[in-house]
């Protein structure tokens, strides 16, 4: 439910707004790329597993709200499958975030940003399809660079400090994303 | 336009941060991390670290321990003074006793036998006589206040709760025909029974929460049968053999659906499909087994390959033997995650008969005591 409207918002921003493509600077955005995750949970509370997410990925939409403000929705998944004896429970973390952008022209081509977003991790460990799932608020400062590289198409390097409000205590869950990122 | 889009955006935002779930939303769980199920795990050795005397009659009869984490109170049966004994896991000291019990020669049955507390602070025991007693422990001082009657004549024994059904599943296992009574803990009446025509008893049992069942350890003439049981439909749903030319004891669940299940030898099986992951063979199984959250092992208490008392540490994830603790006379485990002390009850020796236990250690002799393991 919540990731297929996710989803349907994303469409309509990318095709509503042709006309604005008429106007100089482009108001909305769409991102898609790569993110590697960490856990710091599992890297302090278990030295026989490994803590790192290779496979990941993330999609976002934003809009240009007033100058350099812009509105950012964002979902994302990291996944892996553990290494131990026995059966392999897969591990998965999805989020569903959104928040403010603050972006400015700082160099010709290259765009630095802050952001934080607001919104809920869910977590799940399936072992031979039984799956069992927690969900926690979160939110997740951090910043990167869009590099423009043609008038509608850029490239994305963002580095992001994610903490998941769990059990009581701050989980922490550092990560890096690689996009592409398509203007209008 | 430029509005009409930004309110989308927002409108996304929304849908993000506060759309609905179809799902139930479950947090993690307090001094757990984020990602569900993940062990926390503790390498160091573990070592005798004290002994807790224990006052009255020296403990010749004992049966399981159970630990509370809510409380913080370690409780185990102590048939010797017809009495459940609580003791301050934090602290590791006696606080007190629960008596009223059949004690360590019934006619029908010796007791306590197995004993488990539920969230609401109520301690259900298994006794002789057929009888599940249910002692308040928000009382000052405990005691018991429900005798129920599971509808046989011997002894009611080892037990389980199913917290979302508030089920209380216990075994009469010393009957012609071993049967399973299923009790609701809102009316202490009994719901249901299963009857068990192969078995040769009825041992340890758990409540698997992301299967929704129990599972039992059945003994029988050819080994350990892994009994899952539907609370729902009160029947067993599958079963799984464990093990040949064993008798089938303890039962314990661990992290990534892995139960292990003593039969002889402790053997970890994944609890979705009985599948066998291991067989340990450094170490003997016991009759109560436990899994310990704070640092992700199995304890059995046992011989070992030469003979002699231990306590052995079994590694869940990896589903590998890690160590045996000499702990002579030790008999039955628990243990409080959140300090990681491993409790096993000690016997006293009968009468005239040297004593040798590990409550020697602290010069206890001839009286039987609480040993307390902890890690290095």
């Amino acid at each position: 439910m919540r990731l297929s409207s996710a989803v349907l918002i994303l469409v309509s921003i990318s095709v509503v707004p042709l006309a604005a493509q008429s106007a100089d600077p482009l108001r909305y955005e769409v991102a898609a790329g790569y993110q590697f995750m960490r856990d710091q949970d599992i890297a302090k509370q278990n030295p026989d597993l490994s803590a790192n997410f290779p496979a990941g990925w993330m999609a976002s939409g934003g809009a240009r709200l007033w100058g350099w403000l812009d509105a950012v929705g964002e979902v994302s998944g990291s996944m892996k499958t553990l290494s131990i004896p026995g059966d392999k429970p897969k591990l998965r973390v999805l989020t569903y975030m959104a928040g403010p952008r603050f972006e400015r022209a700082a160099h010709p081509g290259i765009n630095p940003f802050a952001q934080v977003l607001f919104g809920s991790a869910r977590a799940s460990n399936t072992v031979l399809g039984i799956r069992e799932t927690v969900t926690d608020f979160s939110y997740q400062p951090g910043g990167g660079i869009d590099l423009n590289l043609a008038r509608r198409f850029g490239a994305r390097l963002e580095g992001d400090y994610r903490i998941v409000r769990a059990g009581g205590h701050n989980s922490k869950e550092p990560r890096v994303v690689a996009a592409a990122v398509i203007g209008f | 336009m430029g509005s009409k889009i930004a309110g989308s955006v927002l409108l996304l935002s929304a849908i993000l941060l506060f759309g609905g779930h179809q799902a139930p939303v479950v947090s993690a769980a307090p001094g757990q991390g984020f990602i569900p199920g993940i062990p926390t795990v503790v390498k160091t050795p573990v070592a005798l670290v004290k002994a807790i005397a224990i006052p009255g009659a020296p403990l010749l009869s004992t049966d399981l321990v159970w630990v509370d984490e809510k409380t913080k109170r370690m409780f185990f049966a102590d048939r010797s003074n017809a009495a459940i004994d609580i003791i301050d896991a934090e602290n590791d000291s006696f606080v007190g006793r629960v008596t009223g019990f059949v004690g360590a020669v019934g006619a029908n049955g010796a007791g306590p036998n197995g004993l488990l507390v539920t969230p609401d602070n109520k301690l259900w025991a298994g006794d002789g006589n057929s009888l599940t007693q249910v002692v308040d422990l928000n009382l000052n001082p405990p005691r018991i206040i429900q005798s129920i009657n599971t509808g046989g004549i011997m002894r009611a024994d080892e037990l389980a709760y199913d917290p979302t059904d508030r089920i209380i599943l216990i075994g009469n296992d010393r009957e012609p025909v071993p049967f399973l009574a299923l009790i609701s803990a809102d009316t202490y009446r009994v719901v249901g029974t299963i009857p068990f025509r192969e078995a040769t008893g009825l041992e340890q049992p758990v409540w698997d929460p992301q299967l929704h069942r129990f599972f039992v350890n059945v003994p029988t003439a050819r080994g350990a049968l892994l009994a899952v049981v539907d609370p729902k439909t009160m029947s067993v749903t599958a079963g799984y053999p464990v093990g040949s030319n064993c008798g089938g004891t303890g039962l314990a669940q661990g992290p990534f659906q892995r139960l292990l299940v003593a039969c002889g030898t402790p053997f970890i099986v994944n609890a979705v499909n009985g599948a066998i992951i291991n067989n340990i063979t450094q170490v003997n199984s016991g009759d109560e087994v436990w899994y310990n959250e704070g640092d992700g092992q199995f304890y059995v208490t046992s011989t070992d390959n030469a003979g002699a008392t231990v306590l052995g540490v079994i590694d869940a994830q990896t589903a590998t033997w890690r160590q045996n603790v000499p702990a002579p006379g030790a008999r039955n485990v628990a243990a409080l995650a959140s300090n990681n002390h491993i409790f096993s009850v000690v016997r006293a020796p009968a009468a005239g008969v040297t004593d040798t236990t590990l409550c020697t250690q602290f010069n206890m002799r001839g009286t039987g005591c609480v040993a307390v393991f902890g890690h290095k």
